[in-house]
């Protein structure tokens, strides 16, 4: 659970809060789902390099499972 | 008993009891709930990959399978591959889970929405936990009843009893430990019978001589599983996944955002993986015991081929590691249960001030009701798979909102609950009106993705600094805490 430590907190904007700086999400820890909506601004290969090499490896993986289901049922035709 | 070797009875005693010693020797180190629930948050990759595919890996999911592909072919893997095309989704998923840094998903609707949300999912969680109980009784009552001959009622009764018994007597606590051996013995008897199976029915060439070609397709052609119906699957597994209670820990707990990502992610493609032999089973029974099951039988033939292919001693090590998992699992359930309504619910709105005597005897009485509803569903729903299906339904329906409130800063309480109610009542009118499975889920979840956008624009945002709160927590990465007291936020245990 989180909790404030003080009851006023900085004012944003109702519809889309100001991203805080953050270091490492420049260094390419920015999350692409958090950020979608915006990504036309924001997306660059370096801040969002660990989300899109690994959801691109993870595709792969995904390929490689469909080719092993399919490769076991032609097995002995 | 019911046609088992001595040597099988022997197996299974000494398993249950083995298991038993580990859980309650292994859990004199969980001292509070962050432990019990997140374990501390101290999980290193390879832990985080098999918690990942333990606590995914259940014997119902084989049977389930199975019995698709003994009626369907190989097309039946889709009722577990359904998830296929959402696990490179866990990738990018898991360390947002991380950084909310709660502990349980109604923590997540009360921060990021209202109280009155995070209350609703924490019911919603309680049905779940009822769901996923009985599910489990009825898979393995199906198995052991497909094993011994002995009635599929009485057998759910008698996991039943065992699992209460194992909790009164204190077990409770200790056999949720053990789920991660139970998972792997669940993964290698599973693959186990494959070999004994080709063997018995003159290996791959002998499979394909007596099978029609369509049962070794992959692409659902059959009326039970169209193309359509295996997409809107796809769709609903993957709008449901963020929703399920148990992800959470299971996706959060890593010590990294890194240990996080590769624990859900490739524990899961492991997973997919043991789904190719599950069906490969179901194609090797169509084989062996040609029409000797019927569309509400099938699910039997799992246990069918335990007792046929394995020798004595590892059928009795199948139905421990059976009998292990529903007690695991569903005295883990029943704790988590429990435990939420009592502390979530119950001492937060209920009663605040009440003495731990008293929350012990509404934890057993909930205790009770959750192990009766789980008991209703195990003993009248139709099948493992059906109740898989309910299952990736309702769960997608609550997954909507939340998927909002994680991608779009306006999406508001107000527009959650309309998604929610709307989504319900299209889904439940689609079934009154016996529209197919894929035309509900469809309507469904168009009229709910459709409602939290309308309802959220029309009605008022939510407060600016919960806003604030929330989407700091999702830019702060694991490793620069340091932001959030700079940003006037910090982390409470519980």
């Amino acid at each position: 659970m989180i909790e404030e430590k003080k009851t006023e907190t900085r004012k944003i904007s109702d519809i889309a809060p100001p991203i805080p700086r953050s270091k490492l999400e420049e260094e390419g820890h920015s999350l692409l789902i958090v950020d979608l909506l915006r990504l036309a601004k924001t997306f660059s290969y370096r801040r969002y390099r660990l989300d899109v090499i690994g959801f691109l490896l993870a595709w792969l993986w995904v390929a490689l499972l469909l080719a092993l289901g399919y490769w076991i049922t032609r097995i002995g035709a | 008993m019911g046609g088992l070797s001595t040597l099988d009875l022997v197996v299974i005693i000494a398993y249950l009891a083995g298991i038993t010693a580990f859980g309650l020797y292994v859990s004199r180190r969980v001292k509070d709930t962050e432990g019990f629930f997140m374990g501390n948050r101290r999980f290193g990759k390879s832990l985080m990959v098999a918690q990942a595919l333990t606590t995914g890996t259940r014997a119902d999911y084989a049977i389930g399978v199975a019995g698709a592909s003994y009626e369907i072919g190989m097309a039946g893997i889709w009722y577990q591959w359904m998830y296929i095309f959402s696990t490179p989704f866990f990738w990018l998923l898991s360390p947002i889970f991380r950084r909310m840094r709660y502990t349980t998903t109604a923590d997540f609707f009360e921060e990021r929405f209202s109280k009155s949300l995070g209350i609703g999912y924490s019911f919603f969680a309680l049905y779940l936990f009822m769901l996923w109980q009985g599910t489990i009784i009825k898979g393995a009552a199906l198995t052991i009843a497909g094993i011994t001959g002995v009635s599929e009622t009485g057998i759910v009764w008698g996991v039943t009893a065992l699992f209460v018994l194992f909790g009164v007597a204190g077990g409770l606590v200790a056999t949720v430990n053990t789920d991660f051996i139970q998972g792997i013995f669940i993964i290698i008897l599973s693959f186990m019978l494959i070999p004994f199976g080709l063997n018995a029915i003159g290996g791959f060439s002998g499979l394909h001589a007596r099978l029609d070609s369509q049962m070794f397709s992959l692409t659902a052609g059959t009326e039970e599983l169209s193309l359509f119906h295996v997409t809107m699957l796809v769709i609903s597994g993957l709008v449901g996944i963020v929703a399920q209670p148990h992800h959470m820990a299971v996706a959060g707990s890593g010590k990294t955002e890194m240990n996080c990502r590769i624990g859900w992610c490739y524990g899961n493609f492991i997973k997919r993986l043991c789904t190719i032999g599950w069906a490969l089973t179901g194609l090797i029974a169509a084989v062996l015991f040609v029409g000797a099951y019927d569309h509400k039988s099938r699910e039997l033939v799992f246990g069918a081929m335990i007792k046929q292919l394995l020798p004595p001693g590892l059928i009795g090590l199948m139905i421990a590691a059976i009998i292990g998992t529903v007690i695991a699992s569903c005295a883990a359930f029943m704790v988590s249960g429990s435990a939420l309504f009592t502390r979530n619910l119950y001492k937060k709105y209920l009663k605040p001030a009440g003495e731990d005597a008293h929350y012990l005897l509404v934890g057993r009485i909930v205790s009770a009701a959750l192990t009766i509803g789980s008991l209703l569903f195990a003993l009248y729903m139709p099948s493992v798979i059906q109740a898989t299906l309910i299952f990736v339904k309702t769960v997608a329906l609550v997954g909507v909102p939340m998927w909002a409130g994680i991608v779009w800063a306006r999406a508001n309480s107000s527009g959650a609950w309309a998604s929610l109610i709307g989504g319900a009542a299209v889904f439940l009118t689609a079934w009154l009106l016996r529209w197919t499975e894929a035309w509900q889920m469809l309507a469904s979840l168009l009229v709910s993705f459709a409602l939290v956008i309308i309802v959220s624009l029309m009605t008022r945002p939510e407060p600016a600094d919960r806003l604030q709160r929330f989407f700091t927590l999702l830019h702060t990465p694991v490793g620069e805490e340091g932001n959030l007291e700079h940003a006037e936020l910090k982390v409470a245990a519980d």
